[in-house]
């Protein structure tokens, strides 16, 4: 059931939106397209865990993926929430069969004519960070090694994503430290500087310059910056 | 799916001994990351997880002591129409294993050289086995490390790929080289220090540091309110106040700290020049 042929393109191509103007949204998004195109699923949806651990809809393949994704999270039931809790695949799920499992979820699917359903995990070590789903409109089975290439496909967007998530988070660090570290340092020396020009103690010194925020209703910061200036 | 090693680690093991090996780096890896978890009972936030991976660095490898200090680039903060003056990154302790260690990350500052600074500038790790073949390199900072009763000095940067946050560095009190195996244990508590302080970044959007990691943050206020009361008073640059300053408190063997205080008290004044 699995394209073989087309693998080799999908990987590259994954491989290749990585180096460049990564873009998580667009990257969701053919991941999804090349996992339809793949498997031969009609529809192929993805779900990320937000960082309270909340699953939010990311991408589909087209709309009736959405319309499923959104469905599981609206009740709260569904192979992607199974396969993110457990952190284990949902493999061959016939929905005719699976009333019982998601009393909810199964009906609405058939409804929407679909017939079987797949989750494969995204995770990375303990960590899952959500769930890819593929729903067949026929009887469609993965045999142990076209799952292997699915789960594969999960696994390089997994570690694309945290690895981006990483570098955003280092970004933002980078400006938290700057914000941080720089202003505090940048308004004692401010302090110091306008204890000597105007005579008078460091501490004195503050509360004029926090007088002088106040009443300009600017940032301390920017106040201790405009002492500093030509210095 | 372990995390890609150094390169260097495991060559010419075989396939037994390096699996092996990398059971104890995944052990540690394990070992580290619970017991520096904020959010464990033991470890209330940020700033106590990096003081708790410090005291684990001193524990797992025998040292005099080990402190993580945060750096950044001075570039200017929002809003401000100037950096900072040198040097050109902003610094301040975050954590260590105890005051002794603290004392030593100040030294460093104190004196404007040591490997902290050079494995930040770098983005490598500065390995010194042997403090007393030091001098030429920090002449400040070797005897004054010695007389601390350091032997060895070691400093692995925290960075992320081109990113770099601070470093962690580890007293020692023998003059002695680290293993191979003690460096992938460096590594391993630089990585999980990392990890650490990005996860507490990742829920800020703002300029906002996670709160207690910023009320970790210790530096010494009092250095910078006499570099800006200097500039002032012998009207050169900021930069120039504190290389001055610097000057005076090696010349007189004094901690800048102390000097600091001095000139903000008025009982020392300063000279334009070093005598």
């Amino acid at each position: 059931m699995i394209a073989t042929d087309k693998l080799a393109d999908v990987f590259v191509e994954l491989a290749d939106s990585l180096v460049d103007d990564f873009d998580l949204v667009d990257f969701l998004q053919r991941l999804t397209d090349h996992a339809a195109d793949m498997s031969g699923a009609s529809s192929v949806g993805l779900l990320l865990a937000d960082h309270h651990g909340q699953l939010q809809f990311m991408a589909a393949s087209n709309q009736s993926g959405k319309a499923l994704e959104l469905f599981q999270l609206q009740h709260s039931e569904g192979p992607c929430l199974d396969c993110y809790t457990t952190g284990e695949p949902v493999v061959n799920a016939e929905l005719e069969q699976a009333a019982s499992r998601w009393p909810h979820f199964a009906p609405r699917a058939i409804e929407a004519g679909f017939r079987s359903v797949h989750a494969f995990p995204m995770r990375l070590r303990d960590q899952t960070i959500g769930a890819l789903n593929l729903f067949g409109d026929s009887q469609t089975r993965f045999a142990a090694d076209e799952t292997r290439l699915v789960q594969a496909l999960a696994d390089v967007a997994t570690i694309a994503i945290l690895q981006e998530r990483s570098i955003s988070h280092a970004e933002v660090l980078t400006q938290q430290l700057q914000g941080a570290l720089n202003s505090r340092i940048l308004l004692e020396q401010a302090k110091g500087a306008l204890a000597q020009r105007e005579g008078v103690s460091t501490e004195v010194a503050f509360s004029m310059l926090r007088k002088q925020a106040r009443s300009t209703q600017r940032r301390l910061v920017e106040v201790a910056a405009e002492v500093l200036e030509g210095l | 799916m372990g995390r890609a090693l150094p390169a260097s680690r495991g060559d010419g093991r075989d396939g037994v001994d390096r699996a092996k090996v990398g059971a104890t780096e995944r052990r540690l890896r394990e070992h580290a990351r619970a017991a520096c978890d904020p959010g464990s009972e033991a470890v209330r936030d940020t700033g106590a997880a990096i003081d708790c991976l410090c005291r684990l660095a001193v524990t797992e490898l025998g040292l005099l002591g080990a402190a993580v200090t945060l750096m950044t680039p001075t570039a200017p903060s929002p809003g401000a129409a100037v950096a900072p003056a040198p040097p050109a990154y902003s610094q301040a302790v975050a954590g260590a294993s105890d005051e002794r260690a603290h004392e030593l990350e100040h030294l460093q500052f104190s004196l404007g050289e040591g490997p902290s600074a050079h494995a930040f500038t770098t983005g490598r790790p500065v390995l010194v086995p042997d403090l007393e073949a030091a001098f030429a390199r920090w002449p400040a900072f070797a005897p004054a490390g010695l007389r601390a009763g350091l032997g060895a000095v070691h400093t692995f940067p925290l960075q992320l790929g081109a990113v770099r946050f601070g470093t962690l560095t580890l007293y020692d009190g023998r003059s002695r080289s680290l293993s191979s195996d003690e460096v992938t244990t460096c590594l391993i508590l630089a990585e999980i220090g990392t990890e650490r302080l990005l996860e507490s970044a990742a829920d800020g959007t703002s300029h906002a540091l996670d709160p207690g990691l910023d009320l970790a943050l210790r530096f010494r206020s009092e250095v910078y309110q006499a570099q800006g009361k200097v500039a002032v008073q012998l009207g050169v640059s900021l930069a120039h106040a504190l290389l001055l300053m610097r000057a005076r408190a090696y010349a007189s063997d004094q901690d800048l700290s102390d000097l600091a205080i001095a000139i903000l008290d008025e009982t020392i004044e300063m000279g334009r020049h070093v005598d």
